[in-house]
Protein backbone atom coordinates (compact mmCIF):
# COMPACT_ATOMS: atom_id res chain seq x y z
CA UNK A 1 0.00 0.00 0.00
CA UNK A 2 1.12 3.40 -0.73
CA UNK A 3 0.15 6.30 1.81
CA UNK A 4 0.83 9.69 0.94
CA UNK A 5 -0.02 12.48 3.65
CA UNK A 6 -0.07 16.28 3.74
CA UNK A 7 2.55 15.88 0.50
CA UNK A 8 3.55 19.75 -0.63
CA UNK A 9 5.83 19.96 -3.09
CA UNK A 10 6.81 22.90 -5.51
CA UNK A 11 9.35 23.53 -8.46
CA UNK A 12 10.79 27.62 -7.02
CA UNK A 13 7.37 29.43 -7.06
CA UNK A 14 5.11 27.34 -8.92
CA UNK A 15 3.20 24.96 -5.95
CA UNK A 16 2.21 21.86 -7.46
CA UNK A 17 0.53 20.35 -4.56
CA UNK A 18 -0.17 21.32 -1.13
CA UNK A 19 -1.04 18.98 1.57
CA UNK A 20 -2.10 16.76 -0.98
CA UNK A 21 -3.70 13.10 0.37
CA UNK A 22 -3.47 9.63 -0.95
CA UNK A 23 -3.69 6.08 -0.85
CA UNK A 24 -3.36 3.46 -3.20
CA UNK A 25 -4.15 -0.02 -1.67
CA UNK A 26 -2.44 -3.00 -2.51
CA UNK A 27 -2.52 -4.96 -5.52
CA UNK A 28 -4.59 -2.37 -7.30
CA UNK A 29 -3.55 -1.04 -10.73
CA UNK A 30 -4.11 2.67 -10.65
CA UNK A 31 -3.86 5.33 -13.66
CA UNK A 32 -3.15 8.70 -12.78
CA UNK A 33 -4.28 11.37 -15.39
CA UNK A 34 -5.35 14.43 -15.95
CA UNK A 35 -3.98 17.18 -17.98
CA UNK A 36 -0.71 18.49 -18.72
CA UNK A 37 1.48 20.09 -16.21
CA UNK A 38 -1.09 18.88 -13.59
CA UNK A 39 1.46 16.51 -11.50
CA UNK A 40 1.25 13.69 -12.57
CA UNK A 41 4.33 12.74 -13.79
CA UNK A 42 6.11 14.37 -10.60
CA UNK A 43 3.77 12.54 -8.28
CA UNK A 44 5.35 9.72 -9.89
CA UNK A 45 8.73 10.63 -9.64
CA UNK A 46 7.59 11.62 -6.04
CA UNK A 47 6.40 7.97 -4.89
CA UNK A 48 9.58 6.83 -6.83
CA UNK A 49 11.62 9.08 -4.43
CA UNK A 50 13.65 11.02 -7.32
CA UNK A 51 12.20 13.96 -6.16
CA UNK A 52 11.74 15.16 -2.71
CA UNK A 53 8.71 16.76 -1.02
CA UNK A 54 9.04 19.72 0.47
CA UNK A 55 6.51 18.36 3.14
CA UNK A 56 4.57 15.45 4.18
CA UNK A 57 5.36 11.84 4.05
CA UNK A 58 5.23 9.19 1.87
CA UNK A 59 4.41 5.59 3.64
CA UNK A 60 4.63 2.01 1.62
CA UNK A 61 3.39 -1.23 3.61
CA UNK A 62 5.55 -2.68 6.66
CA UNK A 63 6.75 -5.75 3.54
CA UNK A 64 8.78 -2.63 1.97
CA UNK A 65 12.36 -2.43 3.50
CA UNK A 66 13.76 0.50 5.35
CA UNK A 67 14.46 1.67 1.41
CA UNK A 68 11.59 1.67 -0.26
CA UNK A 69 13.35 1.97 -3.62
CA UNK A 70 14.37 -1.30 -3.27
CA UNK A 71 10.78 -2.78 -3.88
CA UNK A 72 9.73 0.00 -6.80
CA UNK A 73 10.09 -0.34 -10.29
CA UNK A 74 10.44 2.82 -12.09
CA UNK A 75 9.93 3.53 -15.69
CA UNK A 76 10.56 6.73 -16.35
CA UNK A 77 8.27 8.72 -19.58
CA UNK A 78 12.49 9.43 -20.56
CA UNK A 79 13.26 5.63 -20.40
CA UNK A 80 16.21 7.01 -18.07
CA UNK A 81 19.29 4.50 -18.33
CA UNK A 82 22.94 4.77 -18.25
CA UNK A 83 22.66 5.18 -22.22
CA UNK A 84 26.66 4.47 -22.78
CA UNK A 85 26.47 1.63 -21.45
CA UNK A 86 25.69 -2.46 -23.28
CA UNK A 87 22.79 -3.96 -22.54
CA UNK A 88 25.28 -6.62 -20.59
CA UNK A 89 27.10 -3.72 -18.70
CA UNK A 90 23.83 -2.60 -17.75
CA UNK A 91 22.35 -5.62 -16.39
CA UNK A 92 25.40 -6.27 -14.42
CA UNK A 93 25.39 -2.81 -12.93
CA UNK A 94 22.21 -3.10 -11.71
CA UNK A 95 22.29 -6.59 -10.62
CA UNK A 96 25.49 -5.07 -8.54
CA UNK A 97 22.91 -2.48 -7.30
CA UNK A 98 20.33 -4.93 -5.86
CA UNK A 99 22.52 -7.33 -4.89
CA UNK A 100 20.68 -10.69 -7.46
CA UNK A 101 22.68 -13.41 -9.36
CA UNK A 102 19.80 -13.90 -11.51
CA UNK A 103 18.61 -12.05 -14.54
CA UNK A 104 16.04 -13.98 -16.76
CA UNK A 105 16.61 -12.78 -20.44
CA UNK A 106 13.45 -14.42 -21.79
CA UNK A 107 11.72 -10.80 -22.21
CA UNK A 108 14.57 -9.73 -24.52
CA UNK A 109 14.74 -11.76 -26.32
CA UNK A 110 11.48 -11.07 -28.08
CA UNK A 111 12.95 -7.39 -28.90
CA UNK A 112 15.84 -9.24 -30.72
CA UNK A 113 18.29 -7.25 -28.79
CA UNK A 114 21.93 -7.76 -28.86
CA UNK A 115 23.41 -8.11 -25.66
CA UNK A 116 26.83 -5.84 -26.94
CA UNK A 117 24.25 -3.42 -28.39
CA UNK A 118 25.07 0.39 -26.35
CA UNK A 119 21.48 1.26 -24.59
CA UNK A 120 21.65 4.08 -26.84
CA UNK A 121 21.26 2.28 -30.17
CA UNK A 122 17.84 0.70 -28.81
CA UNK A 123 14.61 1.73 -30.24
CA UNK A 124 12.24 2.97 -27.40
CA UNK A 125 9.92 -0.13 -27.34
CA UNK A 126 13.57 -2.05 -27.35
CA UNK A 127 14.49 0.41 -24.36
CA UNK A 128 11.07 -0.03 -22.44
CA UNK A 129 10.70 -4.13 -22.62
CA UNK A 130 14.81 -3.75 -21.50
CA UNK A 131 14.10 -1.97 -18.52
CA UNK A 132 10.97 -3.51 -17.54
CA UNK A 133 13.41 -6.65 -17.44
CA UNK A 134 15.53 -5.06 -15.22
CA UNK A 135 13.12 -4.15 -12.91
CA UNK A 136 11.35 -7.53 -13.11
CA UNK A 137 14.80 -9.42 -11.83
CA UNK A 138 14.26 -7.12 -8.86
CA UNK A 139 10.48 -8.54 -7.49
CA UNK A 140 9.41 -5.30 -6.86
CA UNK A 141 6.38 -4.90 -5.26
CA UNK A 142 5.13 -1.32 -7.19
CA UNK A 143 5.49 -0.86 -9.88
CA UNK A 144 5.63 2.93 -11.37
CA UNK A 145 5.21 3.50 -15.03
CA UNK A 146 5.28 7.26 -16.86
CA UNK A 147 4.10 7.59 -20.35
CA UNK A 148 5.85 5.18 -22.49
CA UNK A 149 3.28 2.33 -23.13
CA UNK A 150 2.02 4.02 -26.01
CA UNK A 151 5.16 5.22 -27.64
CA UNK A 152 5.99 1.22 -28.14
CA UNK A 153 4.69 -0.38 -31.23
CA UNK A 154 1.68 -2.47 -31.56
CA UNK A 155 3.54 -5.93 -30.99
CA UNK A 156 6.55 -5.28 -27.88
CA UNK A 157 3.22 -3.16 -26.33
CA UNK A 158 1.72 -6.50 -26.42
CA UNK A 159 4.46 -8.09 -24.92
CA UNK A 160 4.58 -5.28 -22.61
CA UNK A 161 1.22 -5.20 -20.77
CA UNK A 162 1.14 -9.55 -21.10
CA UNK A 163 4.26 -9.38 -18.95
CA UNK A 164 2.22 -6.82 -16.59
CA UNK A 165 -0.35 -8.77 -16.23
CA UNK A 166 1.16 -11.69 -15.14
CA UNK A 167 3.24 -9.71 -12.52
CA UNK A 168 -0.43 -8.09 -11.26
CA UNK A 169 -2.36 -11.86 -10.93
CA UNK A 170 1.09 -13.72 -10.50
CA UNK A 171 2.85 -11.26 -7.49
CA UNK A 172 0.30 -8.79 -6.62
CA UNK A 173 1.88 -5.71 -7.61
CA UNK A 174 0.85 -2.55 -7.30
CA UNK A 175 1.00 -0.97 -10.30
CA UNK A 176 0.56 3.19 -11.23
CA UNK A 177 0.24 4.26 -14.31
CA UNK A 178 0.39 7.61 -15.92
CA UNK A 179 -0.65 7.75 -19.03
CA UNK A 180 -3.20 9.91 -21.41
CA UNK A 181 -4.02 6.93 -23.97
CA UNK A 182 -6.11 4.66 -22.02
CA UNK A 183 -6.83 2.17 -25.25
CA UNK A 184 -4.67 -1.34 -24.63
CA UNK A 185 -4.67 -0.79 -20.83
CA UNK A 186 -8.31 -0.36 -19.90
CA UNK A 187 -8.89 -3.47 -19.16
CA UNK A 188 -6.24 -3.84 -17.05
CA UNK A 189 -7.05 -1.07 -14.66
CA UNK A 190 -8.74 -0.83 -11.30
CA UNK A 191 -9.03 2.39 -10.78
CA UNK A 192 -8.76 5.81 -12.00
CA UNK A 193 -7.38 9.31 -9.92
CA UNK A 194 -7.33 12.45 -12.42
CA UNK A 195 -5.45 15.26 -10.84
CA UNK A 196 -6.70 18.71 -11.17
CA UNK A 197 -4.93 21.68 -9.69
CA UNK A 198 -2.97 19.80 -7.71
CA UNK A 199 -5.52 17.81 -6.41
CA UNK A 200 -8.08 14.90 -6.63
CA UNK A 201 -11.01 15.64 -8.86
CA UNK A 202 -11.61 11.70 -9.12
CA UNK A 203 -10.64 8.35 -7.44
CA UNK A 204 -13.29 6.12 -8.63
CA UNK A 205 -13.32 2.50 -8.90
CA UNK A 206 -13.04 1.64 -13.32
CA UNK A 207 -16.54 -0.02 -12.73
CA UNK A 208 -18.02 3.00 -10.72
CA UNK A 209 -16.27 5.49 -13.02
CA UNK A 210 -18.49 4.09 -15.95
CA UNK A 211 -21.72 4.07 -13.74
CA UNK A 212 -21.27 7.56 -12.58
CA UNK A 213 -19.99 9.38 -15.75
CA UNK A 214 -22.64 9.50 -18.84
CA UNK A 215 -23.15 10.82 -22.04
CA UNK A 216 -26.11 12.73 -22.37
CA UNK A 217 -27.70 14.07 -25.79
CA UNK A 218 -29.84 16.90 -25.34
CA UNK A 219 -31.75 19.64 -27.27
CA UNK A 220 -32.74 21.25 -23.83
CA UNK A 221 -30.27 23.10 -21.41
CA UNK A 222 -28.97 20.91 -18.27
CA UNK A 223 -27.58 23.25 -16.39
CA UNK A 224 -29.40 21.70 -13.07
CA UNK A 225 -26.93 19.16 -13.65
CA UNK A 226 -23.50 18.16 -12.59
CA UNK A 227 -22.08 18.80 -16.16
CA UNK A 228 -18.14 18.45 -16.63
CA UNK A 229 -18.07 19.45 -19.89
CA UNK A 230 -20.11 19.66 -23.28
CA UNK A 231 -19.92 19.87 -26.83
CA UNK A 232 -22.45 22.16 -28.82
CA UNK A 233 -24.07 21.07 -32.09
CA UNK A 234 -26.20 23.74 -34.22
CA UNK A 235 -29.12 21.17 -33.29
CA UNK A 236 -28.28 19.86 -30.14
CA UNK A 237 -25.71 19.84 -27.66
CA UNK A 238 -23.60 16.71 -25.66
CA UNK A 239 -23.32 16.73 -21.72
CA UNK A 240 -21.12 15.04 -19.53
CA UNK A 241 -22.46 14.68 -16.45
CA UNK A 242 -20.62 13.66 -12.99
CA UNK A 243 -22.07 12.28 -11.08
CA UNK A 244 -25.04 10.92 -12.99
CA UNK A 245 -28.20 9.55 -10.96
CA UNK A 246 -30.94 7.50 -12.36
CA UNK A 247 -33.03 10.57 -10.96
CA UNK A 248 -32.03 12.76 -13.62
CA UNK A 249 -33.76 11.73 -16.60
CA UNK A 250 -36.68 13.32 -15.36
CA UNK A 251 -34.56 16.81 -15.97
CA UNK A 252 -34.34 16.47 -19.35
CA UNK A 253 -35.30 14.83 -22.72
CA UNK A 254 -32.77 12.78 -24.90
CA UNK A 255 -30.77 10.18 -24.77
CA UNK A 256 -28.55 8.91 -22.05
CA UNK A 257 -24.67 7.15 -23.65
CA UNK A 258 -22.52 5.24 -21.82
CA UNK A 259 -18.89 5.85 -22.42
CA UNK A 260 -15.31 3.78 -22.39
CA UNK A 261 -12.47 5.33 -20.08
CA UNK A 262 -11.18 7.32 -23.07
CA UNK A 263 -14.14 8.76 -23.73
CA UNK A 264 -14.42 9.76 -19.72
CA UNK A 265 -11.21 11.07 -19.63
CA UNK A 266 -11.44 12.97 -22.50
CA UNK A 267 -14.48 14.69 -21.03
CA UNK A 268 -12.87 15.24 -17.73
CA UNK A 269 -10.10 16.94 -19.73
CA UNK A 270 -12.16 18.68 -22.21
CA UNK A 271 -13.91 20.47 -19.21
CA UNK A 272 -10.93 21.69 -17.83
CA UNK A 273 -10.14 23.68 -21.36
CA UNK A 274 -13.21 24.71 -21.50
CA UNK B 1 28.94 1.03 -9.40
CA UNK B 2 32.75 1.27 -8.49
CA UNK B 3 33.11 -0.53 -11.63
CA UNK B 4 31.29 1.53 -13.87
CA UNK B 5 32.84 4.87 -12.38
CA UNK B 6 36.38 3.21 -12.58
CA UNK B 7 35.50 2.52 -16.30
CA UNK B 8 34.19 6.44 -16.84
CA UNK B 9 37.27 7.71 -15.03
CA UNK B 10 39.87 5.66 -16.73
CA UNK B 11 37.94 7.19 -20.08
CA UNK B 12 38.42 11.10 -18.88
CA UNK B 13 41.88 9.92 -18.30
CA UNK B 14 42.43 8.51 -21.58
CA UNK B 15 40.61 11.91 -22.99
CA UNK B 16 43.03 13.51 -21.21
CA UNK B 17 46.28 11.50 -22.45
CA UNK B 18 45.60 12.43 -25.84
CA UNK B 19 47.76 15.62 -24.92
CA UNK B 20 50.67 13.20 -24.90
CA UNK B 21 50.42 13.37 -28.72
CA UNK B 22 52.13 16.72 -28.19
CA UNK B 23 55.28 15.20 -27.12
CA UNK B 24 56.49 13.84 -30.93
CA UNK B 25 54.81 17.54 -32.47
CA UNK B 26 57.27 19.72 -29.99
CA UNK B 27 59.77 17.44 -30.89
CA UNK B 28 59.56 18.25 -34.32
CA UNK B 29 58.95 21.96 -33.84
CA UNK B 30 61.49 22.22 -31.98
CA UNK B 31 63.57 20.50 -34.35
CA UNK B 32 62.03 22.37 -37.38
CA UNK B 33 61.56 25.89 -36.28
CA UNK B 34 62.47 26.81 -33.01
CA UNK B 35 66.02 24.72 -32.51
CA UNK B 36 65.92 25.04 -28.23
CA UNK B 37 67.52 21.68 -28.29
CA UNK B 38 64.00 20.35 -26.02
CA UNK B 39 65.04 16.60 -24.95
CA UNK B 40 62.21 14.25 -24.34
CA UNK B 41 62.41 14.38 -20.72
CA UNK B 42 61.80 18.07 -20.86
CA UNK B 43 59.05 17.80 -23.58
CA UNK B 44 57.60 14.92 -21.32
CA UNK B 45 57.93 16.44 -17.75
CA UNK B 46 55.75 19.54 -19.35
CA UNK B 47 52.91 17.51 -20.93
CA UNK B 48 52.84 15.17 -18.20
CA UNK B 49 52.27 18.49 -16.29
CA UNK B 50 49.37 19.38 -18.06
CA UNK B 51 47.66 16.32 -18.41
CA UNK B 52 47.80 15.89 -14.51
CA UNK B 53 46.23 18.93 -14.05
CA UNK B 54 43.76 18.73 -17.00
CA UNK B 55 42.87 15.47 -15.72
CA UNK B 56 42.11 16.74 -11.89
CA UNK B 57 39.93 19.33 -13.09
CA UNK B 58 38.14 17.72 -16.01
CA UNK B 59 37.42 14.55 -13.48
CA UNK B 60 35.92 16.72 -10.67
CA UNK B 61 33.97 18.69 -12.89
CA UNK B 62 32.71 15.94 -14.69
CA UNK B 63 31.64 14.07 -11.83
CA UNK B 64 28.15 13.60 -12.97
CA UNK B 65 28.40 13.88 -16.77
CA UNK B 66 27.80 9.91 -17.51
CA UNK B 67 24.04 11.00 -15.78
CA UNK B 68 23.81 14.09 -17.54
CA UNK B 69 25.16 12.90 -21.03
CA UNK B 70 23.44 9.40 -21.06
CA UNK B 71 20.36 10.92 -18.92
CA UNK B 72 20.93 8.58 -16.05
CA UNK B 73 20.22 11.06 -13.13
CA UNK B 74 16.69 10.08 -13.08
CA UNK B 75 17.48 6.19 -13.42
CA UNK B 76 20.07 6.58 -10.79
CA UNK B 77 18.14 8.84 -7.87
CA UNK B 78 15.37 5.73 -8.54
CA UNK B 79 18.19 3.14 -7.29
CA UNK B 80 18.13 1.90 -3.77
CA UNK B 81 21.49 3.93 -3.35
CA UNK B 82 22.37 6.00 0.03
CA UNK B 83 23.93 9.59 -1.18
CA UNK B 84 27.11 9.09 0.77
CA UNK B 85 27.67 5.80 -1.31
CA UNK B 86 27.35 7.37 -4.17
CA UNK B 87 29.79 10.44 -3.71
CA UNK B 88 32.24 7.41 -2.54
CA UNK B 89 31.91 5.87 -5.48
CA UNK B 90 32.20 8.87 -7.39
CA UNK B 91 35.40 10.13 -5.67
CA UNK B 92 37.21 7.19 -4.63
CA UNK B 93 38.34 5.99 -8.19
CA UNK B 94 38.96 9.80 -9.08
CA UNK B 95 40.97 10.28 -6.33
CA UNK B 96 42.35 6.77 -6.46
CA UNK B 97 43.87 7.45 -10.31
CA UNK B 98 44.99 11.40 -9.34
CA UNK B 99 46.86 9.58 -6.75
CA UNK B 100 48.80 7.12 -9.02
CA UNK B 101 49.24 10.02 -11.77
CA UNK B 102 51.08 11.93 -8.58
CA UNK B 103 52.82 8.81 -7.69
CA UNK B 104 54.32 8.67 -11.23
CA UNK B 105 55.70 12.58 -11.26
CA UNK B 106 57.17 11.57 -7.55
CA UNK B 107 58.96 8.74 -9.03
CA UNK B 108 60.09 10.73 -12.05
CA UNK B 109 60.89 13.73 -9.88
CA UNK B 110 58.56 15.82 -12.43
CA UNK B 111 58.06 18.40 -9.65
CA UNK B 112 61.01 20.18 -7.61
CA UNK B 113 58.77 20.24 -4.80
CA UNK B 114 56.20 17.50 -4.46
CA UNK B 115 54.00 17.99 -1.91
CA UNK B 116 53.24 21.19 -2.78
CA UNK B 117 52.68 19.76 -6.06
CA UNK B 118 50.21 17.21 -4.93
CA UNK B 119 48.74 19.39 -2.55
CA UNK B 120 47.67 21.72 -5.09
CA UNK B 121 46.50 19.33 -7.78
CA UNK B 122 44.21 17.25 -5.02
CA UNK B 123 43.04 20.79 -4.13
CA UNK B 124 42.38 21.54 -7.77
CA UNK B 125 40.96 18.20 -7.91
CA UNK B 126 38.37 18.34 -5.14
CA UNK B 127 37.60 22.17 -5.67
CA UNK B 128 36.41 20.97 -9.17
CA UNK B 129 34.40 17.96 -7.53
CA UNK B 130 32.53 20.46 -5.27
CA UNK B 131 31.84 22.71 -7.86
CA UNK B 132 30.13 19.82 -9.89
CA UNK B 133 26.75 20.92 -8.36
CA UNK B 134 26.85 24.50 -8.58
CA UNK B 135 27.97 24.95 -11.98
CA UNK B 136 25.54 25.21 -14.92
CA UNK B 137 23.40 27.16 -12.78
CA UNK B 138 25.78 29.43 -10.60
CA UNK B 139 28.99 29.87 -12.51
CA UNK B 140 30.53 28.56 -15.59
CA UNK B 141 33.36 25.55 -14.73
CA UNK B 142 36.50 27.40 -15.47
CA UNK B 143 35.71 30.50 -13.98
CA UNK B 144 34.76 29.01 -11.12
CA UNK B 145 38.16 26.90 -11.18
CA UNK B 146 40.33 29.97 -12.72
CA UNK B 147 38.71 31.87 -9.67
CA UNK B 148 39.55 29.12 -6.86
CA UNK B 149 42.63 28.62 -8.48
CA UNK B 150 44.34 32.09 -8.23
CA UNK B 151 42.61 32.42 -4.59
CA UNK B 152 44.09 29.55 -3.50
CA UNK B 153 48.11 30.42 -4.64
CA UNK B 154 47.37 34.09 -3.49
CA UNK B 155 46.26 32.72 0.16
CA UNK B 156 49.11 29.75 0.13
CA UNK B 157 51.33 32.39 -0.18
CA UNK B 158 49.82 34.85 2.06
CA UNK B 159 49.69 32.28 5.13
CA UNK B 160 53.25 31.44 4.50
CA UNK B 161 54.09 34.84 4.95
CA UNK B 162 52.02 35.58 7.64
CA UNK B 163 53.57 31.84 9.59
CA UNK B 164 56.92 33.14 8.79
CA UNK B 165 56.20 36.67 10.64
CA UNK B 166 54.32 34.73 13.63
CA UNK B 167 58.17 33.36 14.24
CA UNK B 168 56.38 31.42 16.80
CA UNK B 169 56.36 28.05 14.57
CA UNK B 170 59.26 26.68 13.52
CA UNK B 171 57.55 25.39 10.37
CA UNK B 172 60.83 24.16 8.30
CA UNK B 173 58.47 24.41 5.17
CA UNK B 174 56.34 26.97 5.92
CA UNK B 175 55.31 27.33 1.79
CA UNK B 176 54.23 23.71 2.19
CA UNK B 177 52.09 24.55 5.41
CA UNK B 178 50.61 27.58 3.78
CA UNK B 179 49.31 25.50 0.83
CA UNK B 180 47.93 23.15 3.45
CA UNK B 181 46.06 25.19 5.24
CA UNK B 182 44.80 27.39 2.91
CA UNK B 183 43.81 23.94 0.62
CA UNK B 184 41.61 23.75 3.47
CA UNK B 185 39.91 26.89 4.06
CA UNK B 186 38.87 26.99 0.60
CA UNK B 187 37.93 23.22 0.97
CA UNK B 188 36.17 23.26 3.65
CA UNK B 189 33.05 25.51 2.74
CA UNK B 190 32.91 24.16 -0.57
CA UNK B 191 32.79 20.77 0.51
CA UNK B 192 30.08 21.58 3.32
CA UNK B 193 28.30 23.73 0.20
CA UNK B 194 28.90 20.27 -2.13
CA UNK B 195 27.32 17.47 0.55
CA UNK B 196 24.39 19.77 1.55
CA UNK B 197 23.18 20.11 -1.84
CA UNK B 198 24.09 16.63 -2.58
CA UNK B 199 22.20 15.13 0.53
CA UNK B 200 18.60 17.05 -0.61
CA UNK B 201 19.69 16.48 -4.44
CA UNK B 202 16.60 15.17 -6.28
CA UNK B 203 15.55 15.65 -9.78
CA UNK B 204 14.56 19.06 -9.39
CA UNK B 205 16.63 21.51 -11.95
CA UNK B 206 20.48 22.00 -10.84
CA UNK B 207 19.50 26.07 -9.76
CA UNK B 208 17.02 24.68 -7.14
CA UNK B 209 19.86 23.01 -5.06
CA UNK B 210 22.55 25.67 -4.95
CA UNK B 211 21.34 27.73 -1.94
CA UNK B 212 24.47 26.26 0.19
CA UNK B 213 26.44 27.37 -2.54
CA UNK B 214 24.86 30.92 -2.27
CA UNK B 215 24.87 31.03 1.43
CA UNK B 216 28.18 29.37 2.30
CA UNK B 217 30.86 29.29 -0.33
CA UNK B 218 30.17 32.53 -1.51
CA UNK B 219 30.19 34.68 1.57
CA UNK B 220 33.33 32.07 2.84
CA UNK B 221 35.39 33.27 -0.49
CA UNK B 222 34.55 36.87 -0.51
CA UNK B 223 35.83 36.95 2.84
CA UNK B 224 38.88 34.94 2.03
CA UNK B 225 39.34 38.02 -0.46
CA UNK B 226 38.73 40.57 2.17
CA UNK B 227 41.23 39.75 4.19
CA UNK B 228 43.95 39.38 1.30
CA UNK B 229 42.96 42.94 -0.23
CA UNK B 230 43.28 44.16 3.53
CA UNK B 231 46.48 42.23 4.86
CA UNK B 232 48.22 41.44 1.91
CA UNK B 233 51.13 43.88 1.36
CA UNK B 234 51.34 44.06 5.56
CA UNK B 235 52.39 40.48 5.34
CA UNK B 236 54.17 40.07 2.18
Amino acid sequence: MIEINNLSFKFGKLRIFDNFNLEIPKGEVVLITGINGVGKTTLLRLIAGVLKPLKGEIKFSNEISSDPRRSIGFISDKLSLYESLTVSQAIDFHKSIYGVSNFDDFLIKFTKIKKYQKLKQLSIGQRAIFHLSLILSTNPKILLIDEIIHSIDVYLRNIFIKELIKLISEKMVTVVLVNLNFYDIENILDRVILLKNGEIAVNEKIGTLKTKVKKIISTNSTKSLPVISQIDYLDHSEYFIYPYKENYRKEFDGEVIDLNLTEIVSAFIGGEYA
Amino acid sequence: MLKKEFRDTLKILLECSSILLAIPLAKILDKLFFHLGWSFRDVFDITFIVILFVFSIFSGIYIFQSEKKDRGFEYLLSLPIKRSKIIFCKIFPRLSILLLLLAVTIIFSIFDTPLQACTTVITLHLSAVFLSLAVDSLIIHFTGIFILFTLFQLFSNFISHFINNLEVFQVTSTAFFGELLSSLILLIPLGISFILSFKNFDLKPLKFHTKPYLFITIPAIVIQILILVLYYNKYI
